[in-house]
This record gives C-alpha cells, structure tokens and sequence, in this order.
C-alpha cells in the first residue's frame, strides 16, 4: 500500500479495502477487552470448541461433558484470555453428573478438536423416558453421548415430536433449570451402613414401586444422633447432591 | 482414598471442653472408617480419627484409657471402660463402676466411741470437670464408703488421633497411640512454574495430573506427535522428582527443555462426587 499526496487520484483496490477493514476490526476487538488483550472470540456467541477426550469418535449433535480445558490460565495466561477455549469433553459418568456438557455441531473424531454448543438452541436425539420430563441430560455411561430426558437439567426441551423412546428435539441450553436434581424426592431404601460412614441405599427414582429405574448410591443422614442408627429396609426421603470430595490414602 | 464433607452439625451430646464441628470428612475406601474434623486447637486444630474417637479418651492414673459413648447421661456424653464416668444430678461429674445414670449413694454416722465419721455407700470418685486438655491432669476424690480410706486419682485425657503436620490438606502424623502418617487431599506437583493436581478418581485405570496423562503406553504432557512437541516421563510420586523429557516429531524443528516434577502440597481440590442427604422421620 502507498501513500497519497493532496491533489492525486485515488484509487483504492479491493484488497487494500479489505485490510483497512481488518484493521478496523482488530483495533475494536482489543477496545473490548479490559486487559487489553484480545477477547476470546466465540465466548459471546455460546459456541466453543471442545477436544474429544474419548477413544471412540462422536457424531454430531451428541453430548460431552466438559471436564478440563486444553491451556490453563497457569500455563498461558495470554491465550487463556484471548483464543476461544478449548474444552475436554468426555462422556457422562455417575461421578460427572451435574458437570457442563456441550452439544457437539460436527462430528469429532478421537482427540479431534471442534466447533460445540454451550448456550443456544440446538437440535438433539433424545431418548423420551417420561412424557412430562422437560430436561434432558447426557445419559451416564453412553459410549455414544446420548441425550436422555429427565424432570431437571439445564437443556430444556423446548419441542419434541411426542410420545417416548428416542426423537429429534429441539434444546436450549443454559439458563434453563437447576442442573443437579437437588430440588427432587427421591425414595431410598437403605441397605447397609451408619450414620457415621453413610448408608448404602437403593435409590427409585420413580418411586417404590418402579424398579426399572433404580440404582445404588451413597446417602447421608446429618440430623441423625451419632449412636442412632437405621435398620436396612428403611425407606428414606433423599435428595441428590454433588459434596465436596478431595484425596486421601493411596496405601 | 478419599474424604467426603457432609456439611451438618454433629449430633451428640455435650462434651465438656470441646465444640463439635459444624462439618465431617468421612472417609471412603482406604479411608472407610476414618474422619477428618477440627479437633480445636489443645489438640492441634485438625485431625483424622477412628470411630468411635469422635472426641478424647479419658485415662485413669495412666491405665487403659476409657472410650466416649455418644448417649446422652443427663445431658453428656460418657466414657466406659475400667468403669465409667458420666455426669449425675446429684454429685457432678464421677468416676464408678455403676452402669451411667445411676446416681451413687453416700451416706455417714458419727461414732462417738471413736469419736469419727463412719462412712457408707458406693465406692466411687468425684470431680469438678473433664480436663481441659492434654496436658490437664484433674484430682478425682474419693467418695461414699471409701470416702475416708481411699485415695485420690488422677484423671488424664488423651485422644488417639493424626494431627494435621502443615494445614488442613497435607500429612498428618499419629499421636496418643495412633502411628504412622495419613494423607488428606489431592497431591500437588510442579515443573516448571506449571502446577499438576491429580485427580480425585482414576479413569480407565490411571489417574491424571492437570496436563500430565497417560496416553499410548506413556506418562506425557502434551499431546504425542504434536508438531510442537511433548514431554514423556513417568507417573508423579511423592517421593523425589520425575524427569518428562521433551520429544518432537523426526524432522520437527521445535525447540524444548525438559521438565522436573515433584511435589509441591497436598489441595483440598475442586471435585465433588454425588451422594444423596437424607432426613428420617421420628415417629413418637
């Protein structure tokens, strides 16, 4: 590009335009970052990209959990703050439930970085358990990262063909509803265990007398004396909730 | 090998000289049966104990120590073993060989061919309160039929516990007769001015370490084949440092060092784990 005098005739060719207005777009994105570095792009529009931290590819418009991100802000502060992020997904276990998750928008192969939906409205196959669940939720242990619904979440369900079984839908995600299920009764049944340690429960998620759904967990009395005590076959009232764990023994 | 906290009160009776925790770590797999709470500072701030040592011992002139029972004896816990001691309505704190809620009877004459108090009852011992501490001995007089014969004792405390070596996370060592070193929290190692905590659970049979993992045969950090290369090592222990040697791609140009990973601290970290809270009706 060459400078002009007062007086010659200009004559700006289209990629001399194309840079000024690169420019212009590269100055503006700084101005919005306080720091003064650039703003991560992709932030504002809920879209981010996830890595497949899984050995098995995932199709699109499936779920992954967000487990970790590729740079930490103690790693390098600067492309923290300034590249969109790059997310971990894994598939949803028991002990990730109540993670965030994303909907992938393309198909990722194994260790394969793409394009996912945090915040927004996405189309999704969602296995229908209960025609008056509203949510769905990643389905604990799916190799595949299924979708399945449930009565709380953070995708809300906001159209589905109707009846149950699997079914394109379409979600919103983020800003729906409170995500770990602490607002739902469960009945647990305990087994074993202590007020000290805990009790080894059955939980029916669909109540007494549904026992397709149930499955084991761990259920804490705090209200309980110390030298009380519950005999197992004692049906209990719990609600679900993610407790702060940290390391202990290895030998 | 790991602790819960389950964020509720303590429920037990009063425990003269000590303030139950608002929240319990319990224990889960190697850790069944062990819990982390503040143990308030004459004990060392925060501890790990065994069930039923929820509180201390008591120990009577330095013989086999008592152990707390979390029953309510007129508004206390109480302690059993060489007999008991519990609180009563009528003389405070005793030491006895009756079953807790008994209150002793003590009763004297005067004979006045002697001219001295005659005294009758159970054999037991009074005192004014638990020690405070551990370095807090209490006299416990002797009372009812031994009133007069018998001979004062003295009442120690003791509590068989791992006090907390350097802050809340971090190694704990054994005192009062627990030995040995426990763990709890999450190790933290560095290299490099980088931080790598391990994680809570492993996964697919390994744990990972922040950016470290074990991938294709091979503890790393980075990707394997990243143009850019990566670090290949070994899993972080405790013990000594691990080199991670950093390797490139044949013909890749990248430049690195290699990387020495040690330990650093133990973190409470920032993993939960699910678990149900429950409440159980009373039916009267």
């Amino acid at each position: 590009m060459e400078k002009v005098k007062a007086g010659d005739k200009v004559v700006i060719r289209a990629s001399t335009w194309n840079a000024f207005i690169d420019a212009a777009n590269w100055t503006k994105e700084q101005r919005q970052n306080q720091l003064g570095k650039g703003l991560r792009s992709g932030v504002g529009t809920g879209i981010v990209l996830v890595k497949n931290g899984e050995g098995e590819q995932r199709d699109r418009f499936t779920a992954l959990v967000l487990s970790d991100i590729a740079i930490p802000p103690n790693v390098n502060e600067d492309e923290f703050v300034s590249c969109t992020p790059v997310f971990v997904g894994q598939k949803m276990t028991e002990e990730r439930e109540g993670k965030p998750y994303a909907i992938l928008l393309q198909p990722l192969a194994a260790g394969e970085i793409g394009r996912a939906m945090v915040l927004g409205i996405t189309p999704a196959k969602v296995n229908i358990e209960d025609a008056e669940d509203e949510y769905a939720v990643p389905t604990p242990g799916s190799s595949t990262g299924a979708l399945k619904s449930d009565a709380n979440g953070v995708a809300r369900i906001i159209w589905k063909a109707g009846g149950g079984g699997e079914q394109w839908c379409l979600l919103q995600l983020g800003g729906a509803g409170g995500g770990t299920g602490g607002e739902k009764a469960y009945m647990c049944k305990v087994n074993s265990g202590s007020v000290k340690s805990g009790y080894q429960v059955t939980v029916y998620p669909n109540g007494r007398e549904d026992s397709s759904s149930i499955y084991d967990a761990v259920l804490y009395v705090p209200d309980l004396a110390l030298d009380s005590d519950l005999p197992s076959g004692t049906w209990l009232i719990g609600h679900k909730c993610a407790l702060k764990a940290t390391g202990g023994n290895d030998t | 090998m790991s602790f819960q906290y389950v964020p509720s009160l303590f429920r037990i009776p009063e425990v003269p000289n000590f303030t139950p925790p608002n929240g319990i770590w319990r224990g889960k797999g190697k850790d069944e049966g062990y819990f982390a709470l503040n143990g308030e500072y004459a004990w060392g701030g925060n501890i790990i104990v065994r069930d039923p040592n929820f509180c201390y011992q008591l120990q009577v002139d330095g013989g086999y120590a008592m152990t707390p029972v979390f029953s309510d004896i007129n508004g206390y816990v109480y302690w059993e073993g060489s007999g008991y001691v519990y609180y009563t309505q009528t003389y405070g704190w005793v030491y006895c060989n009756k079953f807790p809620g008994y209150e002793p009877f003590e009763d004297y004459e005067y004979n006045y061919e002697d001219k001295e108090y005659i005294w009758k009852g159970d054999e037991f011992y009074t005192f004014s309160r638990p020690p405070y501490g551990p370095d807090d001995e209490v006299k416990m007089e002797p009372r009812g039929s031994i009133h007069k014969s018998g001979k004062e004792k003295t009442l120690k405390a003791v509590w068989p516990r791992w006090v907390a070596k350097n802050g809340e996370f971090g190694v704990y060592e054994g005192k009062d007769g627990e030995s040995g070193q426990r763990i709890k929290g999450l190790p933290r190692f560095k290299g490099n001015g980088e931080y790598f905590v391990r994680s809570l659970n492993k996964e697919k049979g390994y744990y990972t370490y922040g950016r470290i993992h074990y991938a294709g045969g091979k503890w790393v950090i980075g990707e394997i084949g990243s143009a850019g290369g990566w670090h290949e090592g070994s899993e972080p222990k405790p013990d000594g440092s691990v080199n991670f040697k950093f390797t490139k791609p044949e013909g890749s140009e990248a430049e690195g060092s290699d990387i020495s990973v040690s330990l650093d601290s133990y973190i409470c970290g920032e993993e939960t784990e699910a678990a149900f809270l429950g409440s159980a009706a009373i039916w009267r």
